[in-house]
């Protein structure tokens, strides 16, 4: 089954900027490792497949709107606790309130940033904000996963976890960007220069 | 004004009209103000233009429509709100809420472009967003407020001419002073512009202590 699928796809930015993108079709399931040069597209790929830019063409989405997680290269992370950061992004699907702390500190956890969880977003390094916007992800327990360079500010524990979450996804189906994707591309069945 | 007790009452009055119709103000304001920061709605344009057009409005022209609208044979007419505090009121809120609108627009519409990102990734309801654009942006949202304060604490047009200048009812800091001008009381008027002269230091200055936490990234 599809899970993403481009056709003729025109990304177009707030500012009045168009890009093309290559067309592509990714299975349910799959991992995809998105690579290429600066500027060859591969986050405005990502934020079109998560419904975040404006496009003309075709995009086929065969995952609900609801189950597509993103998570930027420079995570922005509201101006509240890494706790309720991540709290926050299950708070509209009528989970009661003990399930919902349960679930993000099971998040916070798998993604080892417990002690992190009372920090603001000021005391938190990249890194640290990285670990905290993934769990921000998982909490949500999305079909789909869109990771924009996640290894960069990471540590390389921090690093490792990514690495584990790309191994054990599952029926995730996972499209990651990354510029050198030595690590990924070991992990990853199939890997898309964009050029 | 005839002792101490007056000033008081007429600083107590026009702190407690402007703080009534800035909180009355707010409770649309602050939420239009911060949506129209995220919106890309066509709407818009001309909202954000009528409420920084309305912020320039001259308060006694705000006075003679509201003046039009509690009057005998306003359409409020019957409520008998002329010459009362809450017609003063009423007025103060059509000065404070294009100010909170305007400065909630420019608040929210220079927040992180990531935030918008950030909520439209998690699927957050236009409610939440707004709701959390308010939070990240609270300094600036306190500066509006307190600007929209100071500005119904130092008017005079509307409290002249809906208020009425009664003593102990209506009277407050800026309309006894114009009393007192008239009256030939030169001297008076003066302490009473003092008064509102430290209202105004304070007010500014607790504006700058809130600005100063916009400066965040």
């Amino acid at each position: 089954m599809t899970a993403f699928a481009l056709t003729g796809v025109i990304a177009r930015f707030d500012d009045g900027g168009t890009l093309s993108l290559a067309d592509m079709e990714i299975s349910r399931g799959e991992l995809v490792a998105l690579t290429g040069a600066n500027g060859s597209g591969k986050s405005t790929l990502l934020r079109v497949l998560a419904g975040l830019v404006d496009s003309r063409g075709s995009v086929t989405r065969g995952h609900d709107a609801r189950a597509v997680a993103f998570v930027g290269a420079r995570p922005f992370l509201f101006r509240r606790s890494a706790f309720d950061n991540v709290e926050l992004a299950i708070g509209g699907i009528g989970l009661a309130r003990l399930d919902r702390r349960r679930r993000t500190g099971a998040a916070l956890s798998r993604c080892g940033a417990s002690h992190l969880a009372g920090r603001s977003p000021r005391e938190l390094s990249d890194g640290e904000a990285q670990r905290v916007a993934l769990a921000r992800a998982l909490v949500t327990e999305p079909e789909a996963l869109l990771l924009d360079e996640p290894l960069g500010p990471l540590d390389a524990e921090g690093e490792a976890l990514v690495l584990g979450l790309l191994r054990d996804r599952g029926e995730r189906t996972i499209v990651v960007a990354s510029p050198s994707a030595d690590a990924i591309r070991s992990l990853a069945p199939r890997v898309v220069d964009l050029r | 004004m005839q002792g101490e007790g007056d000033v008081l009452s007429a600083t107590w009055l026009s702190l407690a009209i402007s703080a009534a119709a800035v909180a009355i103000a707010a409770v649309p304001g602050v939420p239009l103000g911060a949506w129209l920061g995220l919106s890309r709605s066509r709407w818009r344009a001309p909202i954000v233009l009528a409420a920084r057009v309305g912020m320039s409005f001259p308060t006694v022209l705000i006075g003679l429509l509201v003046y039009g609208v509690v009057s005998r044979h306003g359409p409020l007419g019957r409520f008998e709100l002329l010459f009362t505090p809450h017609a003063i009121v009423i007025g103060e809120v059509l000065l404070a809420a294009p100010m909170i609108v305007a400065l909630g627009e420019t608040a929210t519409s220079s927040l992180d472009p990531r935030f918008r990102e950030t909520v439209a990734a998690l699927r957050l309801s236009r409610a939440r967003a707004v709701w959390l654009a308010c939070v990240e942006r609270r300094e600036a949202i306190g500066v509006a407020l307190f600007a929209a304060f100071a500005r119904c604490v130092t008017e005079l047009g509307v409290a002249l001419l809906v208020g009425g200048n009664l003593r102990g009812e209506t009277r407050t800091l800026t309309t006894a002073i114009a009393l007192e001008t008239s009256r030939g009381d030169f001297d008076r008027a003066m302490r009473l512009g003092w008064v509102l002269v430290a209202l105004a230091v304070g007010l500014n200055a607790t504006t700058a202590i809130l600005q100063r936490g916009t400066s965040r990234p």
